[in-house]
């Protein structure tokens, strides 16, 4: 890895992030979000957790995963990663800065969220841990499907079941209110749940390693992405 | 580095397009070879620069120009650049709303930033400002200082001669040098008014006053008036016999070009050098260096 280079990405893609209107406002979605939700509760009991927890994965699909994936997507249509692509090493220093910023803008959005939503106990150590790998997991699937999207247009046919998905998953309450319900029982071993899980305190060994597993797959996911490309090309 | 030529012409040929150190070839070729040598270079080795290259819209032609810098690990002052491409008040703009002549400065410092080694431009020349066939030039010079080697490509034969006075031309019988050396001119006093030539089935007869230059092209002469080209059967130096009354001028072994038409001449290079037309197009005829004295006293005593 040429540490020149990825700061030279970096520094292109802050400047680019700012200008774009798309990804600019990505990052203030969570942020308003979580302002009205911080506003609504009146019995001044605090927000439940499981409303903490879906800004969260707004945080992440929003931000980390969306801006991934435009961010790719936008170099593929605009061909101007062909420039700069001579040897398959320079691809993981474009990734590499690309990630950089979108952990910055991530950091950002997520604590400024949290600061309005007025949680408590939200940073502690385990949480932050979680926090982390749920993180790796979006940061992941966002460079694994960047590599293959050729479009802005077409980022949203992917962003729209992943943000339901994994973004949203305790909504599954609302929607299947029966607990023993198998989509219910599906749905708890999604990463989210065990952030959430996490969040009230009752996180173990079980938990973080779910979270790994999902880790393991968006690698997964990131392997084909090169291999697609590479045959592509 | 070298590019197979059978590739792009479909025959069978064992010439090869040469990037040499150093050195500059200027290919002339039919739209269709060049579109195939611009798919066949591989941008591993060659650094092509088109007309439009992808830019980042959303960037700033001065922070475009530092990325580049970075990117490739070069030392280069950006300022100095941007004064060298004449881009000082033009930092700020964003290039989604710079216009083709910037784009084209902007592949110019490109090729001069890349690691790779060889440099093929892609029609430089095609609509562009003259201000940048000057800098072209300046960038020709620098290139070969950093021991990077030059092929250009390009569908017209006056804009291969714009490069430099030797040419090449690549047609299905492969890559042959384009001769250049001055046949000597002949004077014949002839009074006529018009002349014939050929578009198609028609034959035409134009005003030899409106005629803007003639040019030699694989064993036709063609005939240029107001964007248009015309056959006209008869040899170059038939032609500069018929004409050399009306005030044209054999300019270059493969042109003739009419002196009243002459807008002026530029100097690109010590031995470079163009008669330009008074058209819309300003047309840019070669000058051979030889001539360049010669058509200067015509043009006075016109």
């Amino acid at each position: 890895m040429n540490m020149a280079r990825v700061a030279a990405i970096f520094e292109k893609d802050v400047k680019e992030f700012m200008r774009n209107m798309m990804l600019f406002t990505s990052v203030l979605i969570p942020i308003v979000l979580a302002a009205f939700f911080g506003r609504m509760d009146g019995a001044g009991e605090g927000v439940p957790n499981e409303i903490v927890i879906i800004i969260v994965g707004v945080v992440f699909t929003a931000v980390t995963f969306s801006s991934m994936i435009t961010m790719m997507a936008e170099e593929n249509e605009k061909d101007t990663l062909r420039g700069l692509l001579q040897s398959p090493a320079t691809i993981i220093d474009i990734i590499t800065g690309k990630s950089a910023v979108i952990i910055l803008m991530t950091i950002i959005s997520l604590v400024a969220s949290i600061m309005l939503i007025e949680v408590s106990s939200f940073w502690t150590i385990e949480n932050i841990a979680g926090l982390i790998l749920l993180g790796i997991f979006f940061l992941n699937l966002g460079i694994g499907i960047g590599l293959l999207v050729k479009s802005v247009a077409t980022t949203s046919v992917y962003l729209m079941p992943i943000m339901f998905l994994f973004g949203f998953t305790p909504y599954i309450e609302f929607l299947v209110t029966d607990e023993g319900h198998i989509a219910r029982q599906i749905a708890e071993y999604f990463p989210l749940y065990q952030n959430l899980y996490i969040l009230n305190g009752n996180g173990g060994m079980p938990e973080f390693l779910i979270l790994f597993a999902w880790i393991a797959v968006s690698f997964v996911v990131v392997l084909r992405g090169f291999n697609k490309r590479k045959s592509d090309d | 580095m070298k590019i197979k030529i059978s590739g792009i012409i479909g025959t069978e040929s064992a010439d090869h397009i040469h990037f040499k150190t150093g050195g500059t070839e200027a290919i002339q070729m039919s739209f269709e070879y060049l579109t195939r040598l611009e798919e066949t270079a591989d941008p591993k080795w060659i650094n092509v620069v088109r007309a439009d290259i992808p830019v980042y819209k959303r960037l700033n032609i001065k922070d475009h120009i530092s990325f580049y810098n970075k990117w490739y690990n070069r030392k280069f002052n950006v300022d100095d650049l941007m004064k060298q491409f004449n881009l000082e008040d033009a930092g700020k703009v964003r290039l989604a709303d710079a216009g083709d002549e910037l784009n084209q400065r902007l592949s110019f410092i490109h090729s001069l930033l890349c690691e790779q080694k060889n440099i093929l431009f892609i029609e430089p020349f095609f609509q562009a400002t003259r201000e940048n066939i000057h800098l072209f030039h300046k960038l020709k010079d620098q290139l070969k200082d950093q021991g990077k080697s030059i092929v250009v490509a390009v569908t017209k034969t006056e804009d291969a001669f714009l490069v430099q006075p030797e040419i090449m031309r690549l047609t299905q019988h492969g890559l042959q040098e384009v001769e250049t050396e001055d046949s000597a001119s002949a004077e014949n006093d002839n009074q006529i008014s018009k002349i014939k030539v050929k578009a198609e089935d028609k034959t035409l007869f134009v005003n030899i006053g409106d005629i803007e230059y003639l040019e030699s092209n694989e064993g036709k002469v063609f005939i240029n008036i107001s964007r248009e080209k015309f056959v006209m059967e008869s040899t170059l130096q038939e032609a500069e016999k018929t004409l050399g009354s009306h005030g044209f001028y054999r300019c270059h072994r493969s042109y003739i070009v009419n002196l009243h038409k002459v807008r002026e001449i530029i100097t690109w290079s010590k031995n470079t050098y163009s008669v330009v037309i008074r058209n819309p197009e300003e047309s840019k005829i070669p000058l051979s260096r030889t001539k360049y004295n010669e058509i200067q006293e015509r043009l006075i005593t016109l």
